[in-house]
């Protein structure tokens, strides 16, 4: 499942997730993820926030 | 637990380990620019294999091998625990120091589940799964001097994402290797039209080895080959990534690595191939 909002709102839960979880190395949780210029973030199981979900990202077929 | 029913001393191209007594993959065939793998591939190389994150807690610890030149899955899940164990780091024993890491905890593959090591044919495998994970590390292309390098890989593909699978490629600098749903393989810009069905789980030893005017990728022991397509190089320092392609959010590897090993030049390929599949049993 993943939040989605503003970079700076899925940033923000990173970094909340991040400290709650004190990860070794300066490792962080998730990386905001944009699609058609919406951020998505992957969700932790023990961290919630205000931010919308939605159970899988958009898909589509890309080119490389 | 026994992880695997045969005794490794009747394996060809592996000895047992102790001092001088061992040769690995890499003794025999040497020059690797990157080499990965859940085994010991070289004497000189004395280093941990993988570096693993635990559930538990988030600490990390570096994991060995064993007496067998096997990764050391004893210390592995009495560090894990019942939880599940991730890799951060799978170390390079070419001797370049081309280590790649995955820093973003979500995106870890995973080597341990609820306390059980995943596997494929009995030995330990980095399971990918199905979202973002993947490993990465930068390379100048003094790593990859010929333009020409020659990749094995043991894989298994259990789903193709909605674009395909790539299973190593760069961020910016286009596509090296993926394999796509509609069974086309692409090597270094060519395509290669192959026939056999390859996201089904089971284990396969991929080697490309792609020339000036030819792709080629050999599946097991079928080869498959292409003259079509624009042969793309390395250039500068770039960032590879095994098990997506960073470009893209439809393109991860839905599966598990056990070994990749890149040389730059061309290699004995059959003797190579012949020593991953004693190991891996293959084919």
């Amino acid at each position: 499942m993943y939040y989605f909002g503003t970079y700076e709102q899925c940033k923000a839960y990173d970094e909340q997730v991040t400290q709650q979880e004190k990860y070794v190395h300066n490792d962080n949780w998730a990386n905001p993820i944009e699609i058609e210029n919406v951020w998505y973030i992957l969700k932790h199981k023990n961290y919630k926030c205000n931010l919308p979900t939605i159970d899988e990202l958009p898909k589509q077929q890309e080119e490389i | 637990m026994p992880l695997r029913n045969r005794n490794r001393n009747t394996i060809p191209n592996f000895r047992k380990v102790g001092g001088s007594g061992f040769t690995g993959l890499l003794d025999e065939y040497g020059g690797a620019a990157a080499a990965y793998s859940v085994r010991r591939l070289s004497s000189t190389y004395s280093g941990s294999l993988i570096e693993v994150r635990r559930s538990s807690d988030n600490t990390t610890q570096d994991i060995g091998y064993d007496d067998n030149g096997d990764l050391d899955t004893a210390s592995l899940l009495s560090f894990v625990g019942v939880g599940d164990g991730f890799v951060r780091t799978w170390y390079d024993q070419s001797g370049n120091a081309n280590d790649v890491q995955q820093t973003t905890t979500s995106n870890q593959p995973q080597i341990v589940s609820s306390g059980s090591l995943i596997t494929k044919n009995s030995l330990s495998a980095i399971d990918f799964g199905t979202t973002s994970e993947s490993l990465s590390f930068e390379i100048t292309t003094d790593d990859f001097a010929s333009s020409r390098p020659e990749l094995y890989t043991v894989i298994s593909i259990d789903n193709h994402d909605v674009s395909g699978t790539v299973y190593f490629g760069t961020t910016t600098n286009g596509l090296f290797w993926q394999q796509g749903p509609t069974i086309n393989h692409f090597t270094q810009g060519g395509s290669i039209f192959q026939t056999e069905v390859v996201n089904d789980g089971l284990l396969r030893l991929y080697v490309e080895y792609p020339d000036a005017t030819t792709k080629r990728v050999d599946i097991n022991t079928n080869t498959y080959t292409s003259t079509s397509g624009t042969t793309l190089t390395a250039s500068g320092s770039d960032t590879f990534v095994l098990g997506k392609w960073e470009g893209g959010t439809n393109w991860d590897l839905d599966g598990t690595i056990q070994e990749f090993i890149i040389y730059t030049t061309s290699q004995n390929r059959l003797g190579i191939k012949s020593n991953i599949n004693s190991y891996f049993s293959i084919y």
